[in-house]
């Protein structure tokens, strides 16, 4: 194990210790997130960047307790002093959407289809607080104008079918904020989005963060989105962070292969793709989970697992040629 | 533009769809597009969803007529043609769609499904043949042969768009339609699948007509661009010419858009 | 390291039963002790004793024989009526499905008028206006069943069709025939296959109760629905008369329908996946 470089939990800040999801599937369990640690800030955006398959998603849902029951979760999100994976489901329930709000993906799925727009982000609030009808009421008509809508009550009138997918990702980043929670988890906002389209839901997160709460997850394959929005940036790679820190650090100077290999395929970085799995040095347990597409690794890295080495000030990165840096 | 070098070309294609059940409501999916491919070159077409791009890749492969407008293929209308003819000319013109996944029918081991076209259109002489040609195509997309006996949904996304991508081949086409292909995948994948349709464009000769919305892939791969927007075709330029100095206000916010 | 699912204890018992009711039948000629049409009057209504295991009915033949052999016409009656209707449910239901327009129209349209005809009363009309018999039975029975598929699979193909790989098909130049039976057809054959065990136990309810009321099979033909009709006059001297076929009947279509359910379950989850962001 390398050096763990904890940065203290305080406050509101949410801080995650040895997590480890593993899904009991047929063909046995699948760890879809090991051994993470970080910790979310507080008045800051972080963001969770990957591709699919690296576990983002299953991180951010773990946090609230939205896995599927084959799910086992093992090792702890600290919360203002509780422990949120061992919560009741209970409690998890008050947690979730006052204390931490959630910006589902696929917004058109999460909006129930025969109920009115306004009807479900008014009960969003009275199912936590039976006689906050009026203030969710306010609540509802200032967030719909803030993000857009110019009439309110007649957008709210519709169902979310009606809607177009730009609306509708605008409507459920209403639903996610309209408890005031402390939190927001925003679960791939811009997926499948067109250019246009995308530009608004930056634009409409960018205010959140302004106006509502700086305390922001940001769940993303969107590299260019996390650029503009957080200030911190974890990369996943199958499960593992590979390399977490400052956006300007990690993203303007990737340090880990795979970051490095993540930004040179992009569009405008002229699309240089990343190596495809050297045969025989898949399936090596044990090893570095990258090593099979890295242009540095060596015969170390297919035995000993990587810790995470520090690279700067809250800057961690899971490959040994940072070793002698920390 | 020289006629003789045009290999595709696309004469004020239209298309409208009626919408509703007691209000009929006449949308206007394309109207009076038309451009022409070079051989041997890539054509962009960009747009947003709902634009009206995949209607017109729909139309030049004829799954879906035009209202009006031709589609002409190296000087010859294949409009509207049916049997023998359009068993050819899918021979020369091939699509690749955005969803890779559900492109391959589930129910069907992957060998099978890239061996059927060549069945379709008796290409090969025997079994033995067309596997060889297969082989050799999986090769060229560095593909393993291991995926043979795999059902669609025990490959990965990337893997499923690069077999659609063999299968496509194995009719030698000239022109691939690419309908937003690399749209559903992660970055990383997307780079490794443009690069090798960049290859291919020299070493098998085709030629591309790239649709998306994304207009950095675009602008990577095609030399000359077209901008759609609600079924029309706005602009067309160099891809030099579109980014740098657009012309119409919505390219301008397209080109801006992607910048964030 | 593929882990078989456990099947349950149920399914396990249910499989069991009907696997022996069918051998029952199929050997019937080698099992049954006596010739189910053997007459014998001196015995008639004899009490279930180490001769007649289940005693005799009312001209005297081995109950036990006949009981072996009543489930023969019925289950066969129902399995080829349960096929010509999936034959026919399908093909009407592919058709449907896959061209729509005016053709998915009109036949939605009719299959509506037979999904509201009543079965049972159905069933009655057809076999009081061809006569009672083997033929109008089948016909009755695919009449009122049919829907039942073609519905299934109408629903099934519209949403096959929407898939993206069959407007690959047709980009690659296959014919709407080449799409239908290579690469339609075999992906509807789960749903089919649970359709069709239910409709199998209908059926063979079905068919016991036209032969109970006169309208099926007919006297002397051993059949469970005959056997119980037959039983009635003398239900409270002989009650083995009627109870020996109708706990066949339930025994059967129990089976077929624990069966039919575990098969749902089984090809409704295809897997449990990982879900992955």
């Amino acid at each position: 194990m390398g050096q763990m470089g904890q940065e203290s939990g305080t406050g509101d800040d949410i801080a995650v210790r040895n997590m480890t999801v593993t899904f009991e599937t047929s063909h046995g369990p699948v760890s879809a997130v090991r051994d993470v640690n970080t910790t979310f800030r507080t008045g800051e955006v972080t963001g969770m960047i990957g591709e699919s398959g690296s576990g983002k998603s299953v991180l951010g849902m773990a946090m609230l307790q939205l896995l599927a029951s084959n799910a086992r979760i093992d090792g702890v999100c600290m919360y203002r002093g509780r422990n949120l994976t061992a919560l009741p489901a209970k409690e998890m329930e008050k947690i979730r959407g006052k204390e931490i709000g959630l910006i589902p993906q696929n917004p058109a799925e999460s909006l129930n289809p025969v109920m009115r727009i306004k009807k479900q982000l008014i009960e969003s609030v009275t199912v936590h607080d039976p006689k906050g009808e009026k203030r969710a009421e306010e609540r509802y008509s200032d967030l719909m104008k803030r993000m857009g809508f110019s009439d309110p009550e007649q957008t709210g009138s519709q169902y979310s079918f009606q809607l177009s997918g730009g609306m509708n990702q605008r409507v459920i980043s209403v639903l996610g904020m309209m408890n005031r929670p402390r939190w927001v988890i925003a679960d791939e906002p811009t997926k499948g989005l067109d250019a246009i389209l995308r530009r608004q839901v930056y634009q409409v997160l960018r205010e959140i963060t302004e106006q509502d709460t700086k305390n922001m997850i940001l769940i993303t394959h969107d590299v260019e989105l996390a650029r503009k929005l957080c200030r911190k940036i974890l990369v996943l790679y199958r499960g593992e962070i590979l390399e977490q820190g400052r956006t300007e650090d990690v993203l303007g100077h990737p340090k880990h292969p795979y970051t490095k290999g993540l930004m040179d395929s992009l569009p405008k970085n002229g699309m240089k793709p990343i190596p495809q799995p050297v045969k025989e040095r898949e399936g090596a347990a044990g090893g570095c989970i990258f090593y099979p597409r890295c242009p540095y690794g060596t015969g170390r890295c297919g035995t000993e697992h990587p810790g995470e080495f520090s690279a700067g000030d809250r800057w961690r990165v899971r490959c040994f040629l940072y070793e002698s840096e920390s | 533009m020289n006629q003789s070098h045009e290999l595709l070309r696309a004469d004020h294609l239209c298309k409208s769809f009626t919408r509703g059940v007691i209000r009929k409501n006449r949308v206007d999916a394309v109207a009076d597009v038309s451009f022409a491919i070079p051989r041997g070159e890539a054509l962009g077409i960009a747009g947003n969803s709902g634009c009206g791009k995949s209607t017109i890749a729909r139309m030049l492969m004829g799954l879906i007529p035009p209202d009006r407008g031709e589609v002409w293929l190296e000087g010859r209308e294949i409009t509207g043609i049916t049997g023998k003819e359009a068993q050819q000319f899918h021979r020369e013109m091939q699509i690749i769609f955005q969803h890779p996944e559900s492109s391959l029918d589930p129910g069907k081991k992957i060998l099978a499904s890239v061996m059927e076209p060549m069945v379709i259109h008796h290409i090969g002489r025997d079994r033995e043949e067309r596997m060889e040609k297969i082989g050799s195509l999986f090769e060229l997309l560095g593909l393993s042969e291991g995926l043979y006996g795999r059902y669609p949904h025990q490959i990965s996304g990337g893997e499923a768009q690069r077999i659609i991508i063999a299968r496509a081949l194995t009719l030698e086409p000239r022109l691939l339609i690419l309908d937003e292909p690399t749209s559903m995948l992660d970055v990383s994948i997307q780079a490794h699948i443009m690069n090798l349709l960049k290859e291919l464009q020299t070493t098998l000769g085709l030629t591309y007509l790239l649709i998306s919305h994304d207009l950095e892939v675009l602008c990577w791969f095609c030399s000359r661009i077209c901008v759609m927007n609600q079924g029309k075709l706005i602009e067309s330029g160099t891809r030099e010419q579109i980014l740098n100095e657009p012309r119409e206000p919505f390219t301008r916010e397209l080109v801006e858009s992607f910048f964030l | 390291m593929k882990r078989k699912k456990k099947i349950k204890l149920g399914t396990w018992a249910a499989g069991v039963l009907l696997a022996a009711i069918l051998l029952m039948s199929l050997l019937a000629p080698v099992l049954a002790p006596y010739d189910p049409y053997q007459l014998d009057m001196r015995n008639a209504l004899a009490a279930p004793d180490s001769v007649h295991l289940l005693g005799t009915d009312a001209i005297g033949r081995d109950l036990l024989s006949r009981v072996m052999y009543g489930g023969r016409q019925s289950l066969l009656l129902a399995a080829a009526a349960t096929s010509l209707s999936m034959a026919l449910g399908c093909v009407i239901g592919i058709v449907a499905g896959y061209f729509g327009g005016k053709a998915d129209l009109v036949i939605t349209a009719v299959s509506n008028i037979f999904q509201g005809l009543p079965g049972m009363t159905m069933m009655i009309a057809i076999a009081g206006l061809m006569g009672p018999g083997v033929s109008s039975m089948l016909l009755a029975l695919v009449i009122t069943s049919w829907v039942s598929f073609s519905r299934l699979v109408r629903g099934e193909v519209m949403k096959i069709k929407q898939e993206y790989f069959v407007e690959g098909l047709k980009g690659l130049g296959a014919g709407d025939l080449r799409i239908m039976a290579v690469h339609i057809a075999p992906n509807l054959m789960g749903s089919i296959l649970i359709i069709f065990a239910t409709r199998i136990a209908s059926s063979v309810i079905s068919v016991a109760s036209l032969s109970f009321l006169g309208l099926g099979l007919q006297p002397p033909t051993p059949d469970w629905g005959v056997m119980i009709n037959d039983a009635r006059a003398h239900f409270r001297q002989a009650p083995m008369l009627a109870i020996a076929p109708g706990v066949m009947i339930v025994l059967l279509s129990l089976s077929v329908n624990v069966l039919a359910d575990a098969l749902r379950d089984k090809l409704d989850v295809r897997m449990d996946s990982v879900k992955e962001d």
